[in-house]
């Protein structure tokens, strides 16, 4: 094909250089690849959500709830919903945590447990209650009947007419499967849905003449806006009319903040591989000097050179992505499984959608662009003279120019870093559950205006970091470790750049394991020092919300051996954007939980029994409470306020976030009365081997709770809280490997530039061995200079976040992540090895009178 | 110099100095002269007399510290960058010592370059294409890349690609220094006819004296001084100045 017009340079530049075009390429593709599959696993998990409520709130235009969302109300007030103008009709629903008892056991002898979201509902007016679809049978019209979703059916191997047993707070109940559901977007988290009728269910559940919502159906001709202001004006305080959409908007802003992390993580990958676009395309405009010279003394303007540049960028940028793009989604399916494993949540089915696809493309080709930018400018720069000259290189003025930005460098750096660091702290300080995507934004760009500032610090520290190396190099690799030091040095900027893309990725591991490891510690040490239960019981199935009533805690308390139990009774409410966490404890939850007030007297406790109070220090701080003051909550009966009694300094059950009222108060106010939670207490000299028994025993007609001993339940917490680490660290690991292609590109570009030394060091009798060491050993340098640095930054990043931090809600002591960071320096070493391991072999090959000979 | 016929470049009290304070060299020192439209001008001098300096201000490569170079009427010191591009793209032609040829285009597409950096449709080039590579004796190498073309015929390329956009000026810098003196008086001879041909000034630098003998008129250059000149001289007459000249310096 022949080259119609100058643009067209820009690919023949890409083709000419294969192996570095592909070197830098991979850095995008990984970038978009992690990006697009970030995006696509948000995408698919808000769409699962989103679809859910859709469906769970069916064809209704407006659902009725409890005030705060949830909790229950009478039933009698869907009668009154019917009576009003402009309603066609209105279901009324119990919507309840259940289990089914399965036939397969356990490893421990129990029975398998599968999560269940029950539904009580009027068979005539069950396809309005819900959104899910009947596609076989009916809906259910008597006790003992159960309409269930087919896919659960599907994978226990049932069809309508089989039996299953349904785990309730009174025990056990059998129940025939009358029909089954469709639930549109397939399963969701692998929860199964199910529909009992109505009395069935407020009984079985000890919820007499309760539902927990109405779905309304607005008569032709009324506007459901309308309406709702109608419904709601009728309905008073207590009850909250909503449209069913908004409802599904506030789902899905609320795994905003998990979004905006996750991508942030999938960003520094893309931002690591930029480090490698702009040092691949500032190294191709140094060698093609001469070249750029010629054409600029040919008559291209300084325009159009930088504009080839940039041609050159988007194009390896566009064919970088549509390959990122591939990659991930594999990615995706990577992370959807990994996901899965972590937060135990099964997603079965990909949302691929045109908005990750675009954006992922975009963001890809946006950003090799703007990595291309400092480049195409400086290659604009170039004089015609160059042309004339007899070997590339850069001119006097350039290098004056740069010798001044390399000393302004540190100091703007410096200035960065100084800003960035203390607004990190400030914001993890009050990092609250409701922190807005503006502030989460302003953040992630103090983190990034942090790594950039470091970054600029790096070229100083070059050298006197590879000094500090070169003695042990001498002392391992004899001379050719000391060359290999000081060759480090000779590109400085460029070393410094591939050191400061390695940084970033090894400063983030490391700054995360602290936090993780730091959360994790100060639970092992909570749990040690304070938490006074010797058995907890708590559901089998660890995401279930199921619960039980007060005869279960009951019968454990009055078991021989057992001083004391406590159980705890939760409630989650929602006012707007406001979320409060709600919990009634009783009177034996000081003796079992170690309570330290940060405000409050000791007494503050029994002032409970008042209806007073205790609220987390971090929800203290964020609404600004002091003791006396009032909270506001939204009760079914309209809004309460309950005066603080106190302020907890370790409310590690609410993270930070809890209220804390007593049970009878729950009761009474919330319609709230059954626990999710069991701690037990055994006396001192008592059989722990008897207690264990007869609690199993009890449990026997619960096998949707199960016993754990503490230590049972810590290795559960650290196996959980691991899970999840695993998680974030996937994500954060490609930016490593980017970042280690990034070293592979350099020493490649090192090879090539001394392509005449090494034929030089050849033809006096360097072995080849020695050469391919010399760039083995300069690998080494470098990621060392990268890990080192990466580990001190991360270490420093890791404890802004902790010390600042509320991430644990209570006071997160700092353990220091000892071996993450000797992880991240042999990480160090073996990513310098696997990086100089091709360019030392292009380098040993040579022929020494080629190489002699290049020019 | 013949007087009446049109001036294509011109210096006037032309000066470069490189560096500032102590450190500074001046390379050229109040250098004016005149190339006539046509005429094929060849300028020598030792090492460091300035003669590659000259060229490159002649060239609207570089600026001139002080004095002017006029080039068909128009002073470069009055211009912009992209005003002296522009102008270097319209009237100029460069042959450089290391042809400077893209290694990833053919020798066709190299002959084409200015035409593509002008923005010009590569078709409207097709005859003048043909007229150059049958000029130059490369028509059944026009697919060829550069590493798979001799020195010879490299710089055949080059001035090729120097002729395409048919300059009023062709600058070349030690055309022949990269090729064997067989191969170099080939060269010099193209240079020589085409400029005659399509009426060009050619102005070369060179340190070779047979080269230097093909050219109409030699100037030479020492210590940034204009300081001999000579007309249709032969290769021993411009050795012999040569000699006076290193031996003066």
């Amino acid at each position: 094909m022949r080259l119609r017009r100058f643009s067209g340079m820009s690919l023949r530049n890409l083709r000419a250089r294969r192996q570095r075009t592909l070197l830098t390429a991979i850095g995008i593709v990984l970038g978009v690849g992690i990006v697009f599959g970030v995006l696509t696993l948000s995408e698919t998990m808000s769409t699962s959500f989103r679809e859910l409520f859709t469906r769970a709130y069916g064809s209704a235009d407006l659902t009725v709830t409890a005030a705060g969302g949830s909790g229950e109300f009478g039933e009698e007030t869907a009668e009154e919903v019917r009576g009003y103008e402009g309603v066609a009709s209105a279901a009324p629903r119990l919507s309840l945590p259940a289990s089914l008892i399965l036939d397969t056991r356990q490893e421990n002898g129990l029975p398998e447990i599968q999560s269940l979201r029950l539904f009580g509902v009027e068979p005539e007016s069950a396809a309005l209650a819900t959104g899910f679809e009947l596609t076989e049978g009916r809906y259910p019209r008597k006790g003992g009947e159960i309409t269930l979703d087919e896919s659960t059916a599907e994978s226990l191997g049932l069809r309508i007419g089989g039996k299953v047993t349904l785990g309730t707070p009174e025990g056990p109940r059998e129940a025939e499967v009358v029909g089954l559901l469709r639930i549109p977007g397939g399963s969701f988290g692998g929860v199964a849905f199910g529909m009992v009728p109505l009395p069935y269910a407020q009984r079985a559940f000890d919820k007499p003449g309760e539902i927990s919502g109405i779905s309304v159906a607005a008569a032709e001709g009324v506007p459901a806006g309308e309406l709702r202001r109608r419904l709601d004006r009728k309905l008073g305080e207590g009850l909250q009319v909503e449209r069913s959409e908004t409802r599904t908007q506030e789902i899905s802003s609320q795994l905003q903040g998990f979004r905006i992390s996750l991508l942030f993580f999938a960003g520094t990958a893309l931002f690591v591989g930029a480090f490698l676009v702009f040092n691949a395309l500032s190294m191709t405009v140094l060698e093609r000097t001469r070249e750029l010279g010629m054409l600029r003394a040919l008559g291209a303007t300084r325009a159009m050179i930088a504009r080839s540049v940039v041609l050159e960028a988007a194009l390896l940028g566009l064919f970088g992505s549509l390959a990122g793009l591939l990659f991930g989604y594999g990615m995706a399916k990577g992370l959807v499984y990994l996901f899965g494993r972590a937060f135990l949540f099964e997603i079965s089915e990909l949302v691929i959608s045109p908005f990750a696809l675009v954006s992922a493309v975009v963001v890809g080709v946006l950003v090799t662009v703007l990595a291309a930018l400092y480049p195409a400018v400086r290659a604009g720069r170039v004089s015609p003279v160059e042309a004339m000259r007899a070997r590339s290189g850069s001119s006097g003025d350039g290098a004056r120019r740069t010798r001044l930005a390399s000393r302004l460098a540190p100091l703007a750096g410096l200035v960065l870093v100084s800003v960035g660091a203390p607004w990190i702290y400030y914001l993890a300080k009050n990092l609250s559950s409701n922190l807005s995507g503006l502030v989460y934004a302003s953040g992630i760009a103090a983190v990034i205006g942090s790594f950039l500032g470091v970054s600029m610090i790096i070229p100083s520290l070059v050298r006197p970091l590879a000094g500090l190396f070169s003695p042990v190099l001498r002392l391992l690799f004899g001379v050719e470790g000391r060359m290999a030091a000081a060759n480090a040095t000779r590109n400085r900027a460029r070393t410094a750049l591939t050191a400061a893309a390695l940084m970033v990725g090894i400063s983030l591991v490391v700054a995360f394991a602290a936090l993780g490891g730091s959360v994790l510690g100060s639970i092992r040490a909570y749990l040690e020092d304070s938490l006074g239960s010797d058995y907890v019981i708590q559901p089998t199935d660890r995401t279930s919300d199921v619960s039980f009533g007060e005869d279960l805690r009951r019968e454990i308390s009055h078991l021989p051996g057992v001083e004391s139990t406590t159980s705890i009774v939760s409630s989650f409410l929602r006012e707007g954007r406001r979320v409060s966490i709600v919990f009634g404890v009783d009177e034996s939850y000081p003796e079992i939980f170690r309570v330290d007030y940060a405000a409050g007297g000791q007494d503050a406790f029994s002032k409970l029994r008042d209806g007073q109070a205790l609220v987390g220090k971090q929800l203290a701080e964020s609404r600004g409470l002091k003791v006396g003051d009032r909270v506001r909550l939204p009760t079914p009966e309209g809004r309460k306020w309950y005066r603080v009694a106190g302020i907890l300094a370790n409310d590690i059950v609410g993270g930070g976030q809890g209220i804390y009222l007593s049970k009878e108060i729950l009761a009474r106010d919330f319609n709230e009365r059954e626990s999710e939670f069991l701690a037990v207490k055994a006396a001192a000299g008592s059989d722990r081997g008897e207690i264990a028994g007869g609690i199993r025993r009890a449990l026997r007609d619960y096998p949707q709770f199960t016993v754990y001993s503490n230590a049972e339940w810590k290795a559960q917490i650290e196996e959980d809280f691991n899970r999840q680490y695993v998680f974030f660290y996937a994500i954060m690991g490609v930016s490593v490997a980017v970042s280690a292609f990034g070293v592979v590109n350099t020493l490649s570009m090192s090879v090539f530039e001394r392509t005449r030394e090494i034929g030089i060091l050849r033809a006096v009798g360097t072995t080849r061995l020695q050469v391919g060491r010399l760039i083995v050993d300069e690998g080494i340098v470098i990621s060392l200079i990268g890990c080192l640095i990466g580990v001190v930054v991360g270490s420093l990043l890791g404890y802004l976040f902790v010390r600042g931090s509320g991430a644990g809600g209570f006071e997160v002591e700092f353990f220091y992540p000892k071996v993450p960071a000797m992880a991240a320096l042999l990480c160090g070493l073996l990513i310098g090895t696997l990086a100089g391991l091709l360019p030392a072999r292009t380098a040993a090959r040579k022929s020494i009178v080629e190489a002699i000979g290049y020019e | 110099m013949e007087n009446g016929s049109r001036i294509a470049v011109q210096t006037e009290d032309l000066s470069k100095v490189y560096g500032e304070g102590s450190t500074a060299i001046a390379a050229l020192r109040d250098v004016s002269l005149k190339f006539p439209h046509g005429e094929f001008a060849a300028i020598m001098g030792p090492s460091g007399s300035g003669k590659s300096t000259l060229l490159h201000v002649l060239g609207a490569l570089d600026r001139p510290t002080s004095g002017r170079v006029i080039v068909g009427g128009t002073d470069l010191s009055e211009l912009s960058d992209k005003k002296l591009t522009l102008l270097r793209r319209e009237r100029m032609g460069f042959v450089f010592q290391f042809f400077n040829l893209i290694p990833t285009l053919t020798a066709e597409e190299n002959v084409l370059l200015p035409a593509l950096i002008a923005g010009e449709r590569p078709k409207k080039y097709a005859a003048r294409l043909d007229e150059l590579l049958d000029l130059v004796g490369l028509t059944a190498r026009r697919a060829h890349r550069p590493d798979e073309l001799s020195g010879g015929e490299q710089q055949r390329v080059a001035i090729a690609r120097a002729l395409v956009r048919n300059p009023d000026i062709i600058l070349a810098d030690e055309p022949t220094g990269n090729l064997d003196s067989k191969t170099g008086t080939g060269v010099l001879k193209l240079l020589k006819e085409s400029a005659a041909r399509y009426e060009q000034t050619i102005v070369m630098v060179t340190h070779d004296p047979r080269a230097a003998a093909t050219a109409d008129r030699v100037i030479f250059l020492s210590d940034g001084r204009v300081v001999d000149e000579a007309r249709r001289p032969d290769p021993e007459g411009i050795l012999e100045r040569i000699k006076n000249l290193e031996g003066t310096v």
